[in-house]
């Protein structure tokens, strides 16, 4: 029997591979300049982008492979939020490869296996395709947290991710086989349909307990998260970037889908676990972060939190909840990869300016990167009329419909205690007298243009937030 | 044998590899006990699918052995170029990043 193929389905998926294709080809030849395989990666990308969003706007549904792989307006909207976080991170990390000619070819391939993985987990409709793109994403991910093989910070960011990935992902693998066990299938409608109230199996809970141990380790959930501040800080800053926008969205996105579209039925079991570890990460996250003195460390902390309260919407379990996580999830994506563009650009002579106190000053000193840097700050503390603001408004709003009224009291304490940490940067930045003043390296233009890019994305989404809520709206499985 | 037995040695297996990652210091043998979590859950794959009858479960540990192996590239690579800056491979050691 021949398989039938529609390619159509699979185009945004297909342009992925085709890039990245195209970029291993091209790093095989010395005699070109090798930034030009950035901007094929940011030209593939923005027409995968493109046809997306045209998918996304005609409503395409289908199904592909033997139903193992689903394109609905969920995995599309997905595939929005991941193809965006690449672009800006591609943009990012134009001018922050440097010269060194070596090091930009594997580097552009990776982000775009990764990008790949992640599309492949927002759409699959089976156990199997989440996992194999969970690890295709997760392995190019520990090849770039260790990518200045150079730096001893580096290498040892690599090892740590790696191990706890790998020991996450065996979590997730042994949650799926109890699963397995407990319905005798892989497939997300099809464990709905086989788990019927009174048969609930130890094995199917034991499962599903485990699937939330490997999920809070690719997320940052507390009490999984310890890897996270180490891995941000020692990674190289434009992949530090990348791992707190993309795979995070895209671990949600199997999250959501597994959880409420495979386990609905285990609802009662799984929503008071999920409402104490949004309520544990977003008070952990926030707490810890006001400690920090390294900005890559506060932002890491802060990212720990921000997957709290995206868990709320999870938590709410309805179409608004979801919708709501999803904008949340895209505003995210933008505001901090935005927040790290603009740690990059702050670099001076000397290096980067990783330390807090290294931004005395700046207001007066570099006013274009202190407007940046306040703009993403406030959409990450929450600031009207900023993305951030539009985001939490969302999301707190699903969770007092649902009923959740505490877990609101709760995110709502914790955007107070996150204002404290994230003004105390721009206070920083615009009160103190720098000690020293240290000559700044110059702007690099396409990092100026990512940084715009995701300003007026902050803004824009702030200011007109039905431009991106009601596709949200529309894309509730 | 009935599918208990199996899934109890499976769980066993698992339940080895999660406290070999916790309590060894030295990241080959973390590595090493990864990969014992991972065979756990293959052997409970493959013994669900012959109680089950049907292949589902056995397709699943082809892909996981390959990602498995792929896994194991990766990994003894990061192990290697952080052996090459600390000579060392002992996660206690290896802590310059905290706070």
């Amino acid at each position: 029997m021949p398989i039938e193929i529609n390619w159509q389905l699979l185009m945004p998926e297909l342009i992925i591979a085709l890039t990245l294709l195209i970029v291993l080809v091209f790093d095989l030849f010395d005699s070109i300049s090798k930034s030009i395989l950035g901007w094929m990666t940011i030209v593939g990308s923005g027409i995968a982008l493109w046809v997306s969003i045209q998918m996304h706007q005609a409503g395409t549904v289908g199904t592909q492979f033997n139903d193992m792989f689903k394109v609905d307006n969920f995995s599309l909207f997905f595939n929005i939020i991941f193809l965006v976080s690449t672009i800006l991170v591609a943009l990012i990390s134009l001018s922050y490869l440097g010269r060194d000619d070596r090091k930009q070819g594997p580097y552009y391939l990776l982000i775009l296996l990764a990008t790949l993985g992640m599309m492949l987990m927002a759409a699959g409709n089976e156990l199997i395709i989440v996992f194999l793109g969970l690890e295709l994403m997760s392995l190019s991910l520990y090849v770039l947290a260790g990518y200045f093989r150079d730096s001893p910070a580096s290498s040892e960011a690599g090892m740590k991710y790696l191990l706890l990935g790998a020991f996450a992902s065996a979590f997730f693998l042994y949650g799926i086989a109890l699963i397995y066990g407990g319905t005798g299938t892989t497939n997300v409608p099809a464990i709905a349909e086989a788990i019927i109230a009174p048969n609930k199996s130890p094995l199917l809970l034991a499962g599903m307990f485990l699937l939330i141990v490997g999920f809070g380790f690719k997320v940052a959930i507390v009490p999984f998260h310890q890897w996270a501040p180490d891995v941000y800080e020692g990674a190289p800053t434009t992949v530090a970037a990348f791992i707190s926008a993309g795979p995070k969205a895209a671990g949600f996105a199997a999250f959501l889908r597994i959880f409420m579209e495979a386990l609905p039925n285990l609802q009662v079991e799984w929503s008071g676990v999920i409402i104490v570890l949004a309520m544990l990460t977003m008070t952990v996250g926030n707490v810890i972060a006001i400690a920090q003195t390294s900005i890559k460390r506060m932002l890491a902390y802060s990212s720990i939190a921000h997957a709290g309260y995206i868990l709320i919407g999870l938590a709410a379990a309805n179409n608004d909840g979801i919708s709501s996580a999803m904008l949340y999830l895209l505003v995210y994506c933008v505001m901090n990869i935005g927040a790290f563009g603009a740690v990059i650009l702050a670099k001076t002579e000397d290096g980067e300016s990783l330390v807090i106190s290294d931004y005395a000053g700046l207001g007066l000193r570099k006013p274009l990167l202190a407007m940046f840097m306040t703009i993403m700050l406030l959409s990450l503390a929450g600031f009207p009329p900023t993305a951030g603001f539009v985001g939490k408004f969302y999301i707190f709003k699903s969770a007092v419909q649902a009923g959740h009224i505490w877990l609101v009291i709760v995110g709502a304490v914790n955007t107070a205690i996150s204002a404290f940490y994230y003004l105390r940067v721009v206070v920083t930045m615009y009160m103190r007298e720098p000690e020293e003043e240290l000559p700044f390296a110059s702007y690099p233009s396409t990092l100026v243009v990512g940084l715009v890019l995701a300003a007026i994305g902050v803004l824009l989404i702030g200011i007109l937030p039905s431009l991106m809520l009601a596709p949200a709206q529309n894309s509730v499985f | 044998m009935s599918l208990e037995y199996y899934l109890i040695l499976s769980a066993l297996l698992f339940t080895i590899g999660v406290i070999g990652v916790l309590i060894r210091r030295n990241a080959i043998i973390i590595f090493m006990c990864i990969e014992l979590m991972l065979n756990a859950a293959n052997l409970a794959f493959v013994a669900i699918s012959r109680s089950l009858g049907e292949a589902t479960g056995q397709v699943f540990v082809f892909f996981v052995m390959t990602v498995a192996a792929a896994e194991v590239a990766i990994g003894l690579a990061i192990i290697v170029s952080v052996f090459k800056h600390r000579q060392t491979v002992n996660v206690d050691e290896v802590n310059s990043l905290k706070g």
